[in-house]
C-alpha cells in the first residue's frame, strides 16, 4: 500500500482510499460528493511523477517516451511540433488531450498518436476523465467517451450510436498523464504486445488482450499512479451486480421503473499488483493492428501462474 | 512477463473459448469486434473456431463444468449467467443450428 497521508479528522480509522487520487488536477471539476468513504478529501496529496526517477531497471519514463515513435504502435507518425501543435488546437473539444496540454513534447506525442489512431484508450482511461466521471461509468454505463451530455446521462456509447455503452465490474484510469504516457510507450516493447502487433493481418481476427503487471511498466510505486471504482456485488455476486446494472440502465433509457436495485461503486482502494491490460484492434488501413485501448486492472483480477 | 487471458493451460477444457469470448466480447473490446467474431465463425476450416465450438457446444451442454466464475471474470458478460452467455453466444454466431455434440446427442 502507498504511503497515503491519513484523514486528520479521523486519525484512527484505517485508511480506505488507498492510492486513489481525489480528483484530477482541474479541481472545478471534484465533486466531493463521491469522495472516497464519503470522507472530506484534507490531508490527501496527489504524488508527483517524476519522469526521471528509475523505473526499477534502471531505465526512466524519459527514457522509454524519447524512444517512442508512433509507428511502433501502428499508428500514423507524428512529430513533436506537430504533436503540440494538435494538442494546442483540439484540447477544448477533445477534452481527454487536455492532461497533455502542459506536458513535454514526448508525452503529447503518445497522446497525439493515440489520438489520432482509433483506439479509446485515452477517452475513457487517461486523465481526462475525473473521479465522479469514471464511477458513473461503473454504475449506470455513463461514456466518458460520450461529448453529448444528455446522450451520456442516456447511457449511450460514444462510438456506437444508440448502443449502450458497456463497462465491465470496474472502471479504471492512468490519472497521471506522464504515467499513462510511459505505460503506453513502454508497453508496446514489450515482447507479448510486440507479438500482437506485428502478427500478420486478417481482417476478422484480433490477437488475443495481453496484460503486464503495472510494476513492470511504470516501476514499484507505478500502482499510485492509478485509480478506479468497482461495482458493488449484488447478493455477493459481481456477475449478478453487472446483469443488475445493465436491467436498472435499460430501464432507465425506456424511462420504465427499474425492478433492479440502483447500482452502487466504491473506490478500489489500491493498485499495487494490479496489471495494466492490451486490447487489439485492426488499424484505420486495414493493414495490421493498433492498441484498442489500455487500462489498469485492480489487483484482485488473479490469473492463473501470475 | 505479461499475459494473455487466460494463460495457456492444457489442462483447461475450454481455454479457447474463453480466451475468444473474452477477445471479441469483453466491454474493452473495440465496437467492431463482434460482428469479426461472427464473420470468422463461419469459417468451416479454421482449426481455431473449430475448437471453439466444440468447447461452446460441450459448455451449453453442461455448464456445471466450466472452472468457477473463470467465464464471466474474463468476459465480463451482462447476461446474468454464464449459461445464458453461452447461449446468446451460440444464437448470434451459429443461428438456428442445433447445439449438439461431436457424437450427435442434442441439447436443444
Amino acid at each position: 500500500m502507498a504511503d497515503v497521508p491519513r484523514d486528520p479528522d479521523r486519525p484512527d480509522e484505517p485508511d480506505r482510499r488507498g492510492d486513489m487520487p481525489p480528483h484530477g488536477r482541474d479541481e472545478d471539476r471534484w465533486d466531493p460528493v463521491v469522495s472516497a468513504d464519503g470522507r472530506t478529501l484534507s490531508g490527501f496529496e496527489l504524488p508527483e511523477y517524476d519522469m526521471d526517477r528509475d523505473l526499477g531497471d534502471g531505465t526512466t519514463s524519459r527514457d522509454w517516451l524519447g524512444r517512442f515513435t508512433p509507428d511502433r504502435a501502428n499508428l500514423p507518425e507524428v512529430s513533436l511540433d506537430e504533436a503540440r501543435d494538435h494538442i494546442a488546437e483540439y484540447a477544448d473539444e477533445r477534452p481527454w488531450l487536455a492532461p497533455a496540454r502542459d506536458r513535454e513534447p514526448e508525452v503529447q506525442r503518445v497522446f497525439t498518436a493515440l489520438d489520432v489512431g482509433q483506439g479509446h484508450a485515452l477517452e475513457r482511461h487517461d486523465g481526462y476523465p475525473t473521479e465522479p466521471m469514471v464511477e458513473r461509468r461503473a454504475t449506470f454505463l455513463e461514456d466518458p467517451a460520450q461529448l453529448d451530455e444528455a446522450k451520456r446521462e442516456r447511457s449511450e456509447d460514444a462510438f456506437h450510436p444508440g448502443r449502450t455503452h458497456r463497462c465491465g465490474e470496474y472502471a479504471t484510469r492512468i490519472w497521471e498523464p506522464d504515467a499513462f504516457a510511459t505505460a503506453f510507450a513502454r508497453g508496446i516493447e514489450h515482447p507479448d504486445v510486440r507479438r500482437a502487433l506485428d502478427r500478420p493481418f486478417d481482417p476478422d481476427r484480433r490477437p488475443p488482450d495481453v496484460a503486464i503487471p503495472v510494476v513492470d511498466l511504470l516501476g514499484p510505486d507505478g500502482h499510485r499512479f492509478c485509480a478506479g471504482y468497482r461495482l458493488e456485488p449484488v447478493g455477493g455476486s459481481a456477475e449478478a451486480a453487472v446483469d443488475c446494472r445493465a436491467h436498472w440502465v435499460d430501464a432507465q433509457r425506456r424511462g420504465q421503473e427499474p425492478d433492479a436495485p440502483e447500482p452502487k461503486a466504491a473506490p478500489i482502494d489500491s493498485f499495487e499488483g494490479g496489471r495494466i491490460a492490451f486490447f487489439f484492434r485492426p488499424t484505420r488501413s486495414r493493414d495490421g493492428y493498433e492498441v484498442a485501448t489500455m487500462y489498469v486492472e485492480p489487483p484482485d483480477q488473479p490469473r492463473k501462474g501470475a | 512477463m505479461g499475459q494473455e487471458f487466460p494463460p495457456t493451460d492444457p489442462d483447461s477444457q475450454f481455454a479457447t473459448l474463453i480466451r475468444i469470448a473474452r477477445t471479441y466480447c469483453h466491454p474493452e473490446a473495440d465496437e467492431e469486434a463482434y460482428d469479426a467474431l461472427k464473420r470468422l465463425a463461419q469459417r468451416r476450416e479454421d482449426q481455431e473456431m473449430s475448437t471453439f465450438k466444440n468447447e461452446l457446444r460441450r459448455a451449453i451442454q453442461d455448464p456445471a463444468q466450466l472452472p468457477g466464475n473463470e467465464l464471466f471474470r474474463a468476459v465480463q458478460y451482462d447476461d446474468g449467467s454464464a449459461e445464458k452467455f453461452l447461449r446468446r453466444l451460440w444464437r448470434d454466431l451459429y443461428g438456428d443450428e442445433p447445439v449438439e455434440s461431436g457424437d450427435g446427442e442434442q441439447s436443444e
